[in-house]
């Protein structure tokens, strides 16, 4: 079991330094992001504007470095009730979405990080589910 | 917290290569935050706006721990028309595997812990946050509060008849187990009761966990109880997720020794503050659609540590537990445990209130406001306020129309809250008697300079209280003057001023004044002249004069007077006023010049001359009144006469005119009036002929004769 976790973590390794030394591959077009692109890190370039829309209202203000915003914090609550999607019949579940927009203005490397604390109608969010993070690497 | 090998030297990894592409500072604050959750992230997606950065092996970090859950910003607002939930009872429904619900008491079992606190809650300093909400059928309308009291209703036990799957899509729903449960247990359908539905841990309850720990809604027809009774669903959620609804920062304790029960209490305590507040889901939220709980969820402010390690922030029914926060929705709004009212405060809102006898009070006048306290509030007055006015003890209103005048009074405001604090304020309360009314008599008043004006009142006053006070703006052109008293003006003007308006300001003896305009202008008079017209005239004794106006004058001061040297012969006259000269004259002169004075207002004279001579009458005389002429067949020549001579007037010559034609072959001389000629060729008989003499100046005067041919 040690051997083979070993082997498997030099392997990794090796991936990693043959990935610093391939070019990279990025683009200047607009980028956009989800719930799924947490805690993943994105290369841009500089000018790049990125949008990121992350399911829930429950999403409250980001923290951002070396990125500016251009548009405000954008919200999109479903209406709850019977004809609502499957979770969202009731108040309070936050259902919709939270949306930012940015523009990468300089080289050098960014983040954006947001958090919220519920996940439902009095429903805590797991440590997993409370935080969303996205690195950026600008060339 | 699970740190693998691989972890490790990705983590390794990542700092080298964060390195190698260069660290802005702020990034490497960052990096400082890293924790547990290191991953391998591969970022490859199929859109092809996402960059592809292969293989990169970074460290992220989750939500810091310790950092305090934050607030949903954003003032909650309140829609009016809609309901809260004044004074409401809670029912409990025990639905599952609960043994003996509704008869456990003080022990820790789920259900004797959730039954305490809602016995409890009502009067705690908690619930007193929702006192702070209210309904309102409009913006003017009065608001009635939620009240700090919490009823028990009653608590029915239901195994599950229904089985263990709720809320799944066309299986059983909540609302179906509130409603039946109320109509197997004869419930009343009590429409300010929230019945809630607590279901063990064996219940799955479709989204429970997963999108919610609870909710409340209203039942509506579908469920056959017809009265939108509210009702709350919340789930016993022990198990490997009671993390999901519980505030315990540590697992496994509890203030109550059950961390099920506890948990459920956080629950239920975030449900029965929204569905007070917001029962029909339409009455207060914010603009992202979030309740008061909402706003505060896993918030809890400072908390104490039970002697197990749990934490609590809040004592109900003997207990302890751990609750979120609620949002106070008075400003500045915001999470909090409790509700401290501020102090009653009674303000002047109006210093001095201006009333006018015998006129409706204008608008709102609401002189003294209250603010804090616990409304609602009752507002009473002092000293009573003049006969016709009015006020309204429960907005502090004034309205009404006052009858009799009131000095300045300084009036008491008492505001008393429904916890019969008081508070006072005062402002001062004038009534003044009705105003005078001002009245017009010039429009215009048109003045010269250098002449002493009639005096003139162009605006008077009626009504209100005298005696009264005049004055005018601007001020009068120099040399004039109003009288303060009468509002008479008099003076004489000695500089020009170009039309304007003055207002004349009356004011009474009660203060009170109107005002009212007219249009005054002061222009230098033109110089005064007289002109000769009729250089001369001829009349003649017995002939009617037509009026003539020998000299006119414009210019001067005012109207003109004419006076004329020498006197007129008798017969005519002339015109003081006019200059014009009429009359039939009875005597003659000869041409005589004559001198018209003119003299204005102001005593300016101007002269002029004319030749004025009265003739004698002209006369015409028949001299030979009747002649006869014989006739000859050979038509011998007639003797010449002259019927008619003329005497008199002083216009000569004289012309000669005859009516009818004479006979053919007689000539009649207009010079002389003499005829002359044949006999005629045929005799006539005797026919009267007219001789009119017109005298140099036109007079005339007739004559007749008769002539007979035989």
């Amino acid at each position: 079991m040690v051997k083979y976790m070993r082997a498997r973590s030099y392997a990794v390794v090796a991936a990693l330094l043959i990935s610093l030394l391939a070019p990279m591959n990025f683009a200047n077009a607009a980028i956009k992001l989800g719930d799924t692109d947490n805690k993943k890190t994105v290369t841009l370039k500089v000018n790049t504007g990125v949008t990121i829309s992350l399911d829930s209202t429950f999403w409250l203000d980001a923290t951002t470095t070396n990125l500016k915003a251009t548009k405000p914090k954008a919200q999109k609550a479903i209406p709850f009730g019977p004809t609502a999607p499957e979770g969202c019949q009731h108040p309070g579940t936050g259902c919709g979405s939270s949306t930012w927009v940015f523009k990468a203005t300089r080289k050098g490397k960014a983040s954006f990080t947001v958090s919220r604390d519920s996940c439902g109608e009095a429903l805590r969010c797991t440590p997993d589910q409370s935080t969303y993070t996205v690195r950026f690497i600008v060339k | 917290m699970r740190i693998s090998f691989k972890s490790i030297a990705v983590l390794t990894l990542s700092a080298v290569f964060l390195a190698t592409v260069g660290v802005l500072p702020s990034a490497q604050a960052e990096e400082s935050h890293s924790s547990n959750n290191i991953r391998e992230d591969h970022y490859s997606v199929d859109d092809p706006d996402h960059v592809y950065a292969p293989n990169k092996i970074v460290a992220m970090s989750t939500k810091p721990a310790g950092v305090a859950p934050a607030v949903i910003a954003g003032n909650i607002n309140y829609y009016y028309g809609t309901s809260v939930m004044i004074n409401p009872t809670v029912y409990v429904v025990w639905y599952g595997n609960w043994t003996n619900p509704c008869a456990a008491t003080g022990d820790n079992s789920t259900p004797a812990i959730v039954d305490d606190f809602l016995k409890g809650v009502g009067g705690t300093p908690w619930y007193g946050i929702n006192t702070r909400y209210y309904q309102q059928a409009s913006a003017t309308a009065a608001k009635t509060y939620v009240t700090s009291t919490v009823n028990w209703g009653q608590c029915a036990y239901v195994s599950a008849p229904a089985g263990t799957a709720l809320d799944a899509v066309g299986g059983t729903q909540t609302g179906d187990v509130v409603s039946a449960a109320i109509t197997s247990n004869a419930w009343p359908k009590d429409p300010n009761g929230l019945y809630f539905l607590f279901t063990s841990n064996d219940i799955n309850v479709s989204g429970f966990l997963t999108s919610f720990c609870g909710y409340h809604g209203f039942l509506s027809n579908k469920y056959g109880v017809n009265q939108n009774l509210k009702y709350s669903f919340v789930g016993d959620a022990t198990g490997p997720s009671l993390g999901s609804c519980n505030g315990q920062s540590t697992p496994g304790v509890s203030p109550n020794s059950n961390p099920g029960a506890d948990a459920m209490i956080s629950v239920v305590a975030h449900e029965l503050v929204e569905a007070v507040s917001d029962p029909m889901l339409n009455t207060w939220y914010d603009a992202g659609g979030n309740e008061n709980a909402d706003k505060c969820a896993w918030t809890f402010g400072t908390q104490s540590t039970a002697g197990n390690g749990a934490k609590y922030n809040m004592s109900a029914s003997g207990r302890q537990y751990l609750i979120q926060q609620n949002w106070i929705p008075d400003a500045p709004q915001g999470c909090a445990m409790s509700y401290a009212a501020p102090a009653l405060a009674a303000t002047t809102a109006t210093a001095t209130v201006t009333l006018n006898q015998g006129t409706a009070v204008p608008g709102t006048v609401i002189p003294v406001t209250a603010t804090g306290g616990t409304a609602p509030y009752s507002y009473a007055i002092s000293p009573n306020l003049p006969s016709g006015l009015s006020f309204n003890t429960t907005t502090g209103r004034i309205t009404g129309t006052a009858t009799v005048a009131q000095a300045s009074t300084v009036q008491t405001v008492t505001v008393t809250d429904s916890l019969s604090a008081t508070s006072n304020s005062t402002f001062n309360l004038i009534v003044n008697p009705p105003a005078p009314a001002a009245v017009r008599a010039l429009t215009t008043v048109a003045l010269l300079t250098g002449r002493l004006i009639t005096p003139v009142t162009p605006i008077t006053a009626t009504g209100g209280t005298a005696p009264y006070t005049y004055s005018t703006t601007p001020a009068l052109p120099a040399g004039l003057s109003i009288n303060s008293s009468t509002g008479q003006i008099t003076g004489t003007p000695t500089q020009t001023a170009a039309s304007r308006t003055q207002t004349v300001r009356i004011t009474d003896a009660a203060s009170m004044s109107v005002t009212s305009t007219f249009t005054l202008s002061v222009t230098a008079p033109t110089a005064l002249t007289a002109t000769v017209a009729v250089a001369t005239k001829k009349l003649m004794v017995g002939k009617v004069a037509a009026s003539f106006n020998p000299v006119t004058s414009r210019g001067g001061y005012g109207s003109n007077v004419f006076t004329i040297l020498p006197a007129l012969p008798n017969g005519l006259s002339l015109n003081a006023a006019t200059g014009a000269i009429t009359g039939t004259a009875t005597a003659s002169i000869p041409a005589t010049s004559h001198t018209i004075t003119v003299t204005d207002l102001n005593g300016g004279t101007v002269s002029a001359s004319f030749s004025l001579q009265v003739s004698p009458a002209l006369v015409a005389t028949a001299t030979i009144p009747a002649t006869t002429i014989l006739h000859v067949a050979a038509r011998p020549a007639i003797t010449p006469f002259t019927p008619v001579t003329a005497s008199g007037s002083a216009y000569t010559a004289y012309r000669y005119a005859i009516s009818p034609a004479l006979p053919s072959g007689m000539a009649f001389n207009t010079t002389t009036g003499a005829i002359t000629g044949s006999t005629p060729a045929a005799a006539s008989a005797l026919k009267t002929y007219t001789v009119t003499v017109t005298d140099a100046s036109a007079f005339t005067a007739t004559a007749t004769f008769t002539l007979t041919i035989s």
